[in-house]
């Protein structure tokens, strides 16, 4: 009997534990009501209503990132498809986020999201994923027709400035561009009028401005210099190296060259008056190891010292803890008055139009402006800085073996991708005070004039590229050491000289790393 | 057998998710430190992650800030709560003593998350109130980014959570205290000590035990705990607050080396077994 009634309670435990688990992954379909209304011509063109399995496609995102209009536009898109219920799965932060992913592909991916974010977790080269087998390769998916948009092939609908940025070192296609982000200045104007001050268009102007506004006793600049200070590095090596783009490009004789994706290479030549003209580019991942060697890119050189120089000089006016603090207390300094000026990213704006109307009688004007130029032409910087506007919401399918599933994925993908559920996502994640990350690049969305007018500061020329990134500041394993040089650098502790010796040490050891991991020769000939 | 065969399966599903949860991940992540792990492929590497635990020199750093931190926790939750514990025992009134023993323990049920946000805003150099305070008492040339200076950062986080009165640490004491034999004590007394004496000559030994539990529970707690460093300054400024834990954590979910991350976690397990058979050895006492 005593055995009869043990076994009784196991088999009630387990049969509890499995019907928990079975909610948890086929029945959470989002509850609120929908808003993001299904493209009118999708019911036509989507495949036959035949009575299919019913399968669940979650899409992973985290808090706050367009997700209650991506739940409606999943509700709308199980109207259509009721075969197909869809999830938003909301993951706390970007940090969990990409572990979330790391660990259920790791566990063999059955229990993975079928979208995600690219750009949370494999920033920022997808290759590593895409030779995993753990993002699907979407060569094939970018040009097949969107039943929701037109007919138009997924590439179609999406900004074509931006296709480049879709493709992993090997030249297949990871992901597919939502929205643009990047970064600027904001500006309090109230303060800056108060000062008879305008936004500075030069890194001396921004230099003087700031002595002025802490002389006034503002903060001059509120950075968040843990997360989103490395945005301005990028800038100057790219602004500084990009004669040296056409030499790591993929050209015909390398053996990564296929002519369907690589073919645009051949016709690149550098500019310094074309921010555009390396659009397309696809680099080759041992020619860009190669620059340390064969010294096309000096990270210890003239550039480096003037750059790291001005941004040491820059420094002087960040906010007192700049070292440690978290990018929400850098934020209330700029909404609060006490900061002047907050470099941040386009995703900002939408938080700040919000808040702004929270602050009632003390809210305040505010503006952007660009990363700026030096006063003097110099050589050593030709042309204009480009922009830090760069694909920020970024999707990549996972690669599953229940191949209807994965198809089923690729159709709600084309659904997002369409003008009119792109334009209602936006719409409604500015209604309910969720952040967007910046202009749309789905072709055909439009944003509110006032949203358009505060992303002023972030509509640059062209596209920085990250090719140099890693060949000036990479960091393998020593990213506290990485850190710690900097921040001695800032103050003063370190000569520019010292810094940069450090710092190309970490480089080089990351270029080691990365030629032993991937077996690389070194020679772009012949196939690692 | 057959006579506990009912509490065999009553505890079978505890013990199935206690391998599985506990000592899986513990096996696992021994076998892993020997391992180059990217959770995909895994490469035997003998002992390569140790070497690199032994040789990093931001490691050597690291254990120097944990020892300040270890030593800082073990007086931090010794000292304060004795302390405190004593003065309300010595306390007359039944319902003075109620409510200061309930006050300190309601602490208690503040996550301690909670706290170590409060102690981020505290420390904020613009409107953080240390700093408002020093301002207040006309003490400005005092005023510092506390947790970003590298002669600061450490120590503003020992610092935080003063006075130190951990809810557990009173409780054991409180109780430990109310239950010494009296009859020892009160023969002090008619031989004539005085509270002092009474605290140093017998409290103190007869309270060897409850020392004994906490020195070895605070050691452990500490050498597991990363959350206050990564709230409150990230391991920074520079390197200035990190921690063998904190690397860890680094290493596994921010550079995804699960291999040196388990190595790590390897080394930190076997100083924590090796404190706690420590333990287990010193609490063979009378008491």
């Amino acid at each position: 009997m005593k055995r009869k009634i043990g076994i009784f309670v196991i088999a009630a435990i387990l049969a509890i534990s499995m019907v928990g688990c079975n909610k948890a992954t086929k029945d959470s379909v989002p509850s609120s009501s929908s808003s993001v209304a299904p493209a009118t011509n999708a019911a036509e063109t989507s495949k036959p209503a035949e009575k299919k399995e019913t399968k669940t496609v979650v899409l992973a995102t985290i808090s706050g990132y367009y997700s209650t209009a991506l739940k409606e536009a999943a509700e709308a898109y199980t109207k259509l498809h009721p075969e197909t219920k869809v999830k938003i799965d909301i993951i706390k932060d970007n940090a969990a986020y990409k572990t979330n992913f790391d660990a259920k592909m790791a566990a063999g991916g059955d229990n993975a999201p079928d979208i995600v974010h690219t750009n949370l977790v494999v920033q920022p080269d997808p290759t590593e994923y895409i030779n995993k087998g753990w993002l699907l390769k979407l060569n094939d998916f970018v040009n097949e027709p969107n039943p929701y948009n037109d007919g138009k092939t997924v590439f179609e609908g999406i900004d074509p400035a931006y296709h480049q940025n879709s493709y992993d070192n090997n030249g297949n296609v990871a992901n597919v561009p939502f929205d643009l982000v990047g970064t600027g200045f904001y500006y309090n104007k109230d303060i800056f009028d108060k000062l008879g001050l305008e936004a500075p268009q030069t890194w001396e102007d921004l230099l003087a401005d700031s002595q002025k506004l802490k002389d006034a006793g503002y903060i001059p600049l509120a950075m968040p210099y843990q997360s989103s200070e490395s945005w301005m590095h990028t800038a100057f090596i790219d602004w500084s190296a990009q004669s040296v783009y056409p030499e790591l490009l993929i050209l015909p004789g390398d053996a990564r060259y296929d002519e369907k994706v690589d073919s645009k290479n051949t016709s690149i030549k550098y500019s310094a008056d074309n921010p555009m003209f390396d659009f397309g580019a696809v680099y080759d991942p041992e020619k860009v190891l190669n620059v340390i060697k064969d010294k096309k890119y000096d990270n210890q050189g003239p550039a480096e010292k003037k750059w790291w120089t001005t941004l040491k000089d820059l420094s002087q006016f960040y906010e007192p803890g700049y070292a440690t603090m978290d990018d929400n207390s850098v934020y209330s300094l700029f909404i609060s008055q006490k900061a002047a000026m907050f470099w941040s990213g386009s995703w900002q704006v939408g938080t700040l139009l919000v808040d702004q109307q929270k602050l009632k009688d003390k809210s305040f004007k505010w503006g952007t402006f660009k990363f700026p130029k030096f006063a003097a032409e110099d050589p050593l910087f030709p042309g204009s800085p480009r922009g830090i506007l760069v694909p920020g919401h970024t999707l990549g399918i996972t690669a599953k073996k229940d191949q209807e599933q994965v198809e089923r994925t690729k159709d709600f993908m084309k659904y997002l991708y369409s003008k009119d559920v792109a334009q209602k996502i936006f719409e409604r994640t500015l209604e309910v005070g969720e952040f967007v990350q910046g202009p749309s690049l789905v072709l055909g969305v439009e944003l509110p004039a006032a949203v358009n007018d505060y992303l002023t500061g972030f509509k640059v020329a062209g596209n920085m590229s990250y090719a140099l990134t890693n060949i000036s500041e990479g960091v393998s394993d020593d990213k506290p050491a990485s850190d710690a040089n900097r921040l001695d650098f800032y103050q003063g502790k370190l000569t520019v000289e010292k810094f940069l010796e450090n710092k190309a040490k970490f480089a080089q050891k990351l270029a080691d790393k990365q030629i032993a991991e991937n077996k690389y020769d070194l020679d772009p000939k012949t196939n690692p | 057998m057959k006579k506990y065969a009912v509490s065999y399966t009553l505890i079978s599903p505890s013990v199935a998710f206690i391998l599985i949860f506990m000592y899986y991940p513990l096996l696992s992540a021994l076998f892993h430190s020997f391992t180059k792990w990217d959770m995909v492929t895994t490469h035997w590497i003998g002992f390569a992650n140790f070497g690199r635990v032994f040789s990093d020199s931001i490691m050597g750093l690291s254990v120097s800030h944990q020892l300040i931190f270890t030593l800082t926790d073990l007086l931090k939750s010794i000292i304060p709560p004795l302390i405190v514990a004593e003065l309300i025992h010595l306390l007359k009134g039944k319902r003075a003593k109620y409510l200061l023993r309930t006050g300190f323990v309601l602490n208690m049920l503040v996550p301690g998350m909670v706290g170590t946000l409060l102690w981020l805003s505290i420390y904020n150099p613009s409107y953080g109130l240390l700093n408002q305070l020093l301002k207040f008492l006309g003490l400005s040339e005092w005023t510092r980014a506390w947790l970003a200076e590298s002669g600061t950062a450490l120590w503003a986080i020992v610092m935080s959570g003063f006075p130190f009165i951990s809810g557990v640490s009173f409780l054991i004491f409180y109780a430990a205290i109310g239950s010494l034999n009296n009859e020892v004590i009160e023969s002090s007394r008619i031989d004539g000590a005085n509270g002092w004496q009474v605290f140093t000559k017998l409290h103190i030994p007869m309270l060897t035990p409850q020392f004994k539990v906490l020195i070895i529970l605070t050691i452990i707690g500490s050498l597991q705990d990363f959350v206050k460093v990564i709230v409150l300054t990230n391991g920074g400024p520079g390197t200035a607050t990190v921690i063998p834990a904190y690397t860890m954590y680094g290493a596994a979910f921010a550079s995804s080396e699960y291999g040196y991350a388990s190595a790590i976690g390897t080394c930190l397990f076997v100083v924590i077994l090796g404190l706690t058979l420590l333990n287990m050895k010193f609490l063979k006492t009378k008491w």
